[in-house]
């Protein structure tokens, strides 16, 4: 199950490129970061630390998208909230399918388009518990609107 | 007072991107892997190469 925290304390948000460019080991490069690197980035990983792009040719782990970063984050490393902000809308697939598995917590504080998936997630602070696009969306409008200026 | 500008930035391997951008403050957002952070990279690039071809 995924806990989404829509907001966090500055100190608690983290720079997805950068924790994952100083934080990734190998063993973090397993077939679930395979999958995300094909899917998201239409890229192969070809061995450690090195990816085919069709686009940019060679490139290293560390010039992937910030999308595959934080999909990679959230499977390889439970201790961190990993910042879902820096997945577009087509990261939702992997990240609905991840949260079937897997325990994690994301901090998301925009609305992703989650469409007709199916997921298990779990808002932090009403410890709301959302299965589908339609709950998570009024969990979301729900601390948008509580929001004081 | 013109308000937008039309920018296109292209690198040998021909990766191209055409943008325009808005007053004081453009948002550029959309799916992973589009491009975003590559395009601000190239623009940095470029901006630091004009600016490096200008000074000396």
């Amino acid at each position: 199950m995924v806990t989404v925290y829509f907001d966090l304390p500055d100190e608690e948000i983290i720079s997805t490129s950068k924790y994952f460019n100083n934080s990734y080991t190998e063993e973090w490069l397993d077939d679930w970061a395979k999958k995300v690197i094909r899917t998201i980035d239409r890229s192969e990983l070809i061995s450690e630390g090195l990816v085919e792009s069709p686009v940019l040719g060679p490139i290293t782990i560390r010039e992937i998208s910030g999308g595959a970063k934080a999909l990679i984050t959230m499977n390889s490393d439970p201790d961190v909230i990993s910042n879902a902000n820096s997945c577009g809308d087509n990261c939702a697939v992997l990240l609905a399918e991840l949260s079937l598995r897997k325990d994690f917590r994301i901090y998301l504080s925009y609305p992703m388009k989650f469409g007709e998936l199916k997921f298990d997630m779990k808002i932090a602070g009403t410890e709301a518990i959302c299965h589908c696009a339609e709950e998570f969306e009024r969990e979301y409008l729900r601390w948008r609107h509580s929001m004081t200026f | 007072m013109e308000t937008q500008h039309d920018i296109l930035v292209q690198n040998k391997r021909k990766i191209q991107f055409k943008f325009s951008i808005y007053r004081k403050f453009t948002v550029i957002r959309g799916d992973s892997a589009t491009g975003k952070t590559t395009n601000a990279k190239e623009n940095a690039h470029e901006l630091d190469h004009n600016l490096h071809r200008k000074t000396f």
